[in-house]
């Protein structure tokens, strides 16, 4: 069997005492797209954190692409959740060109031009999310859905092994004629994805597994979400109360039915 | 004017002002770009710690003073990184504690007492021809570091964890860019002072940022302008007999807010 992407065993992580993830388990093959669900607080962000070597666990073992994480920052797309602090801000003169080439920062990366070819890579990477026009705009002049474009195509500019997107359903402008959901599942197609949801929309987007996070980790190899999987999201409810019925009644394509678990 | 200009002090005065006026342009926009312009205040205050560290030992003002704010800025910059909530409090309490530290060495010391406004207010027109090389060296690493790391400058400015992800030495360029800061304040004290010193930091790269194209061209544009600031102020110090540092700092204001005002029209008309 080849190595997986990414290798978590064991995984504990506490913020001042307070464990966020306790013990995870998830292993992500190659060529895999993986959905995370999970509310708001539940862990998911504190996870592609340690994926990406921002933290470091508390206690047992992660691996990306068989090494520590942060070691291979060159072969992962990074699509951040917001577009909070410093990217929000309105004086920065840079051009969406300018941000897609950023994605094209390695380590031990020097000096001050970009080549011709790194320009027409970054214009591709713009053209695949249908965004060329922004190349010469400044970044803060765009719309909230623009820029998540902008980010994503950012993330594709270096061609990566492993594509990370925190929320990318969060900024969609609602009137756009632009898919997200199209261009997720055709953006990432053969490149292992791990993409972080609240929204159980995300499943829509050419998953093929799922894993739910809330304190604790559970994996499905399909993109539909297993009983205990809508418990651990939801919570258990008295049949008396209305999200009881309502959760019973998930289609079926999105959770497995009751008289099928 | 003219006749001035055949005089030595007033051809340092200019030297100092153009050189100045690079070395705020460069500094400047990253210090703004990145948010750092308190820090940078708290730098410059903390300096006169140096300064009085300085006459306190009776050794040479200038490089005990770099060391010192050198040294001063490394700690806000530890700060900064660590301790997000409270950064602004630590950064201010040092920006003080400097400041008392540098006029308490100088209580202390016996005898006579240096003219202190001078390093308050700044005073180009008596600046030594050792500050304008040091200025110059300064100017040259200041030019070559931004080259060198302008790609990591300007994402760190834009996205920090981004950058730090794809592996750009964040942490390494945070503490270059306040250690260049800080030796850019020491130096630029005799121009502007250290309490004028912001302004010139400030006003002319966030001027340029509003307009230019890249971080890059801000770089150029502010550099531009506080040649032009400093110009014009300069001839209004020897015109009117004002103090040098505060007219330079009054052109650049007065530019600022004219700016601003015609900004808050625009916008009002809906342009």
């Amino acid at each position: 069997m080849r190595q997986p992407v990414i290798a978590i065993d064991g995984l504990t992580f506490s913020y001042n005492g307070q464990p966020a993830l306790e013990n995870v388990n998830l292993r992500v093959a190659e060529g895999e797209r993986l959905a995370v669900l999970g509310p708001n607080g539940g862990g998911k962000t504190t996870l592609l954190k340690l994926i990406l070597g921002i933290l470091r666990p508390s206690a047992g073992h992660i691996r990306v692409f068989g090494d520590l994480p942060g070691r291979h920052s060159a072969r992962i797309g990074y699509v951040p959740q917001r577009l909070d602090g410093m990217a929000e801000r309105k004086d920065l003169p840079i051009t969406g060109l300018d941000v897609v080439l950023m994605g094209l920062l390695a380590p031990g990366r020097i000096g001050f031009r970009h080549s011709r070819d790194e320009v027409r890579r970054a214009e591709e990477a713009l053209a695949q999310v249908e965004m060329p026009q922004v190349a010469g705009r400044r970044f803060c002049e765009l719309s909230g859905g623009q820029k998540q474009r902008v980010f994503i195509a950012r993330a594709l500019v270096s061609e990566p092994g492993l594509l990370i997107l925190d929320e990318p359903t969060a900024n969609i402008d609602p009137q756009g004629r632009f898919c997200l959901y199209e261009v997720l599942s055709r953006i990432g197609r053969g490149v292992t994805t791990l993409v972080v949801s609240h929204d159980m929309s995300i499943l829509a987007s050419g998953v093929t597994a799922v894993a739910c996070v809330n304190g604790r980790l559970l994996h499905a190899a399909e993109p539909r979400l297993t009983r205990e999987m809508v418990e651990l999201l939801y919570g258990v409810h008295a049949p008396e109360c209305p999200l009881d019925a309502y959760l019973r009644r998930m289609p079926p394509d999105i959770a497995v039915p009751e008289m099928e678990a | 004017m003219f006749e001035a200009l055949s005089l030595p002090f007033m051809q340092h005065a200019l030297l100092a002002a153009l050189l100045a006026a690079v070395c705020c342009g460069v500094v400047g926009t990253l210090v703004v770009a990145n948010r750092m312009v308190f820090l940078a205040g708290g730098i410059a205050h903390a300096a006169y710690g140096g300064v009085g560290l300085a006459y306190f030992l009776a050794l040479p003002v200038l490089p005990v003073t770099v060391a010192f704010t050198v040294g001063a800025a490394l700690v806000m910059a530890a700060i900064t990184l660590r301790r997000v909530e409270d950064t602004d409090t630590v950064i201010g309490v040092l920006w003080a504690s400097g400041m008392a530290l540098g006029i308490i060495l100088l209580d202390l010391c016996p005898g006579y007492k240096p003219d202190l406004m001078s390093y308050l207010f700044g005073s180009i027109i008596t600046v030594p021809v050792g500050d304008l090389v040091a200025l110059v060296v300064l100017n040259v690493a200041l030019v070559a570091a931004t080259l060198r790391y302008y790609n990591g400058f300007v994402a760190m400015a834009f996205d920090r964890e981004f950058a730090a992800v794809r592996g750009a030495p964040v942490t390494m360029l945070h503490y270059l860019l306040t250690a260049l800061a800080a030796i850019s304040v020491v130096l630029l004290i005799r121009v502007a002072g250290l309490i004028l010193i912001i302004a010139l930091l400030t006003v002319a790269p966030s001027l340029a940022m509003r307009r230019a194209g890249s971080l890059g061209r801000a770089m150029v544009g502010a550099t531009v302008l506080n040649v032009v600031f400093c110009l014009t102020g300069l001839w209004l110090a020897y015109r009117f007999d004002l103090t040098s540092g505060a007219a330079i700092i009054a052109v650049a204001a007065s530019v600022f807010f004219l700016s601003l005002g015609r900004g808050v029209v625009c916008r009002r008309r809906g342009a």
